[in-house]
């Protein structure tokens, strides 16, 4: 699987739990973003999470060679969106690289909303 | 004299002048970035931000304060770029919204309560606000600001006092930030906004100044070079060149372009519709994003950009000339470029388009209307490329096309591909790049990783494994065994799905619908599996095809 790093003592496995949460860390510190939401929303509601589970807005999917992290966001009105996105999207990879020892193969920003005020 | 009020045009010319000063420095900026992502390009994104704030700026004539500030406003957002371009658009945009309308000219006190709104506002746009950045140094400027106004109503010195507040503060960001006090540095976006604030005081200290803008691109002083060593320390870059460029073509498929590109390097973002469609990915190879690119159409301003260099070269403010520039790179890849062309079977207009838009050159045929291998060989010998692979995507045209072979003085490759999702994902993996031996071998690698599946009916009665088939049943079949018969198409489809996904937890599966379907069943259908495959993305294509109502992959 794509987060196992092999050594010649055996392996370390970092669970998606734990990506979700640098993800949504790093995510957080980018400008323009100012929240993420559940991606749980089968009630058609988007719940606006607080700082203690914000890996809930981080999606991480993995398989034998692919790491995914979807990233649901909300960004603030009046900044330009996809240059937002753009920033989360460096930030995270960046960030994860740093700390795991590797990146996500895709990093998806899922904007769900715009904040007016 | 003490400057006691400016007007539009004084408002005008100092925000101009901010950016040709930032414009100046922005090296010595782009040298101490290292947060967020150290790729060395705060002080260009900042630069390019204020450009575009300069060209909305020298659009209006009106020395209006109010619409002034609004024209660099609109132009900052526009123009953002980066982190720190975003975080720069912001405090325009609440600059804007401060400066009070109807009125001809402001006072110190008017203009530190715009920048005030500014910094609020910025600051309404971040989650989590990360101190010793530029942020800090906005907050801190415009708060300084205010007092000073308090204190006397004099723009020179309010101005002076507050730049030299400013540089004190930049010097304390390393102790707010870790990631600056490991690099020794001061933040690079809070750097950036002083040089901005220097501009605009020099501006108004000196109504008189005079500068041209547009040629203000000068050799600038050179790093500190410690600076930038400690930086090289501190900075992981995995992927060198930032590649930008934009593709002009027709019906571009960008998922596909996504999926090629993605594994060339990170930071990729294609977005776009249609007809134009930008990219932009941090990779060590921009050749193949270029060759990947050139697939799809018409390439233009095309920027590669070294991430490592912080002398580099930086294609400037006159975006538009950036192609001329690039011609090189282009020319290098038409030479690299590996001579391979493929052919693919394929029928029925929707799945003709998708090989096309592959970059395959088709040939019409299937099941009961096999071409021939004359028919093979006239488009074989038709195209300019010296190697062919051929994707014959029907296990009875194998044969055929490896006669071809025999018959033409190309070099010719029969993928054994036996149907058309394994076409397609074969064609997938295909590199224009690369040698003719490591496309097969990545090709054959892709045919591996999926499961093909047919919704088709009798043609006539029959009998199979005990059971009648009666002329019009409805059959599915998988990988080229018929497992399922049925007397409706949506309940084969469904079982058929079901046999072809066992065992597996997620995936794609992708229905290439034929001629026959309508949109509401095929919508139906899809939005029943969407309910049962929760794990799985699903897609569905117009195939266009004759006798199969469902082609189906499972991958």
């Amino acid at each position: 699987m794509k987060n196992i790093i092999k050594n010649s003592l055996g392996e370390i496995e970092i669970s998606k739990e734990v990506i979700a949460v640098l993800a949504g860390n790093a995510a957080m510190e980018c400008y323009g973003l100012v929240g993420m939401v559940s991606r749980k929303m089968s009630d058609g509601l988007t719940e606006l999470l607080g700082r203690e589970n914000l890996h809930k807005g981080v999606e991480v999917k993995i398989d034998e060679d692919t790491l995914t992290v979807d990233l649901h966001i909300i960004v603030q009105y009046g900044t330009k969106i996809h240059e937002v996105a753009n920033n989360v999207i460096e930030k995270v990879n960046f960030t994860l690289e740093n700390i795991m020892g590797f990146s996500p193969d895709r990093t998806n920003v899922i904007i769900h909303g715009v904040r007016t005020k | 004299m003490a400057i006691k009020k400016i007007d539009g045009s004084i408002l005008k010319k100092a925000i101009i002048n901010a950016a040709f000063v930032l414009r100046q420095n922005k090296k010595t900026v782009d040298a101490l970035n290292v947060f967020p992502v150290p790729d060395g390009d705060t002080g260009t994104n900042m630069s390019l931000t204020m450009d575009q704030a300069v060209k909305e700026l020298e659009k209006i004539s009106s020395n209006n304060l109010k619409k002034i500030a609004d024209a660099a406003a609109w132009g900052s957002l526009m123009g953002a770029r980066g982190n720190s371009g975003v975080i720069l658009s912001q405090l325009f945009r609440g600059f804007a919204q401060g400066i009070p309308a109807h009125k001809d000219s402001i006072t110190p006190m008017e203009l530190a309560a715009a920048y005030k709104s500014g910094v609020d506002a910025a600051y309404r746009a971040v989650m989590r606000p990360v101190e010793g950045t530029i942020l800090t140094v906005a907050r801190e400027t415009a708060d300084r600001m205010i007092f000073e106004a308090k204190r006397n109503n004099n723009f020179e010195t309010i101005l002076q006092n507050t730049l030299i507040y400013g540089e004190k503060v930049l010097e304390k960001t390393p102790e707010m930030l870790k990631a600056l006090k490991e690099a020794k540095v001061v933040d690079a976006g809070g750097k950036g906004l002083l040089f901005l604030l220097r501009g605009f005081y020099e501006a108004i200290k000196n109504p008189k100044l005079d500068f041209d803008f547009s040629s203000s691109e000068q050799n600038l002083q050179t790093i500190n070079e410690e600076v930038r060593h400690n930086k090289e320390l501190s900075q992981e870059i995995k992927y060198i060149y930032c590649t930008e460029l934009f593709i002009t073509g027709k019906e571009i498929d960008i998922e596909s372009i996504k999926s090629e590109l993605s594994n060339l390097g990170d930071s990729m973002i294609v977005i776009g519709m249609g007809e134009l469609v930008k990219i932009h990915i941090h990779t060590n190879n921009p050749d193949k994003v270029l060759s990947c690119s050139l697939k799809w159409g018409e390439l233009s301003k095309i920027k590669i950009d070294n991430m490592k260099i912080q002398h580099r070269e930086i294609i400037n403010s006159s975006n538009e000339d950036n192609s001329e520039n690039h011609i090189e790179h282009l020319e290098d890849f038409k030479i690299n470029k590996k001579n391979i062309g493929v052919i693919a079977v394929s029928q029925g207009k929707g799945l003709n388009e998708i090989f096309k838009s592959m970059g395959a050159d088709i040939i019409e045929g299937g099941q009961s209307m096999n071409p021939s291998t004359e028919d093979i060989l006239s488009i074989v010998e038709k195209k300019s490329y010296d190697n062919i692979i051929i994707l014959p995507n029907n296990k009875n045209i194998i044969l055929t096309a490896e006669q071809t072979k025999s018959l033409s003085n190309k070099n010719i490759y029969v993928l054994p591909t036996k149907s058309i999702p394994q076409g397609i994902s074969a064609l997938l993996a295909f590199n224009p790049e690369l040698s003719v031996e490591e496309n097969i071998l990545n090709m054959k690698r892709n045919i591996k990783n999926v499961i093909s599946g047919e919704v088709t009916y009798a043609v006539r009665d029959t009998e199979w494994n005990g059971t009648k088939i009666r002329k019009g049943d409805i059959l599915g079949i998988k990988d080229g065994d018929l497992l399922i018969t049925g007397k409706e198409k949506e309940e084969v489809i469904l079982k058929l799905i079901a046999l072809m996904t066992e065992g597996r937890q997620d995936g794609i599966i992708t229905i290439y619908y034929g001629a026959d379907i309508d949109n509401y069943s095929i919508q139906k259908t899809v939005e029943i599996l969407t309910e049962k495959y929760n794990d799985f993305d699903i897609e569905y294509y117009f195939g266009g095809q004759n006798l199969y109502y469902y082609i189906v992959s499972v991958e």
